[in-house]
């Protein structure tokens, strides 16, 4: 039988990538980063008694991080940044368009997360998930609104980066 | 790229192991906390059941002490509630849950207020009943002065706690509450 320890400590190791990545797209810094890693590990500590098995591990950390995330963000909530530095593959479905490749230029990459810090916290929220690659049945699980719910605000907030991107010259 | 880098350094740069060694002593040191306050009120209520069953003492004195008993074991209880709602907090919720969940933690809470005002007015009874306002002196005059200054100093605490309030938790109860917003619209 495994300890509460040893759970800990390999569920960390296995899911310590997704949890790194989400802290480094939501912290306004480096050095926030990391606290907010180190808060995510304690947060996974005091959770891990209630983990039933009802969704996969992996959904369960990501609500976690981003739970603690956007507590973190209430600390500090005008600070705030969502920092895309992802997959340029992810990056191409926020504007699914014929145009996508050009976004993957460094200066129009630097104009999407200037837009994309101009969201709405939540829609930070969202688009960090979906930049994750995660599907919509994931993040419907991780934010708790229904999938088609989901599906309208990813693309009202698509649209809107959609119309500020043109309003810059990046059609 | 070198802030993905930094970050990886951090996230190595975690001990695990001396991470779980501190999360565990926070944990005892959380339950023990909760014991020592569950007992230390327990006790301050066993010693005022002496005032109660001491038969030298007055009537008035003795119905202080069921009146600091009954503070006690109120406030024990009180304690018990606040600390299990805010040590329960649960990260894995779904987020809209969560936000829910703090908009409700975090707002200005007016039944809190009451859930403490028994054992305030028991105490203050108390007070009244042992002290040297007590029912057997003539001096109404002084009970009615204790009670302008203990009832001003409530006020006063109540302020100071709206303050602290206004300060430590408006903040995250507001930005809980538009972020629950932005997410129902």
């Amino acid at each position: 039988m495994i300890n509460k320890e040893e759970y800990f400590k390999q569920v960390v190791e296995q899911n310590k990538g997704r949890i790194l990545r989400i802290c480094k797209t939501y912290a306004p810094s480096v050095e926030d980063a990391a606290d907010m890693y180190q808060e995510v590990l304690v947060n996974v500590w005091k959770s891990l008694d209630k983990f039933k098995g009802d969704s996969e591990i992996g959904t369960w950390i990501y609500r976690i991080a981003v739970n603690t995330s956007l507590t973190f963000a209430g600390k500090q909530y005008k600070r705030m940044k969502l920092n895309v530095d992802v997959d340029t593959s992810t990056v191409k479905s926020l504007l699914d368009d014929e145009s996508s490749e050009a976004l993957i230029m460094e200066m129009q990459l630097q104009e999407l997360q200037l837009h994309l810090n101009q969201l709405a916290v939540i829609d930070k929220a969202l688009m960090g998930l979906v930049l994750e690659g995660l599907s919509t049945k994931e993040i419907s699980d991780i934010i708790g609104i229904t999938e088609p719910n989901v599906r309208v605000k990813i693309h009202r907030i698509k649209d809107d980066l959609r119309i500020s991107m043109k309003g810059g010259g990046y059609e | 790229m070198e802030n993905r880098a930094a970050m990886e350094q951090s996230g190595n740069a975690v001990d695990l192991d001396n991470l779980t060694g501190k999360l565990q002593k926070e944990d005892s040191r959380n339950l023990r906390l909760m014991r020592s306050f569950k007992w230390i009120y327990f006790a301050m209520a066993a010693i005022y059941v002496v005032m109660i069953v001491n038969p030298s003492y007055s009537i008035s004195y003795r119905l202080a002490g069921v009146c600091y008993v009954l503070a006690f074991i109120l406030f024990a209880l009180v304690f018990k509630k606040f600390h299990r709602e805010y040590s329960n907090v649960d990260y894995s919720l779904a987020l809209i849950d969560m936000l829910r969940k703090a908009v409700e933690r975090y707002r200005l809470n007016l039944k809190r207020v009451l859930l403490v005002l028994p054992s305030v007015l028991l105490i203050d009874g108390g007070i009244v009943l042992s002290g040297s306002y007590g029912v057997d002196s003539d001096s109404w005059g002084d009970v009615l002065v204790f009670q302008v200054a203990y009832f001003m100093a409530l006020t006063l605490s109540g302020f100071v706690g709206y303050l602290i309030w206004r300060k430590r938790q408006k903040p995250l109860h507001d930005s809980a509450k538009q972020m629950l917003a932005d997410l129902e619209c």
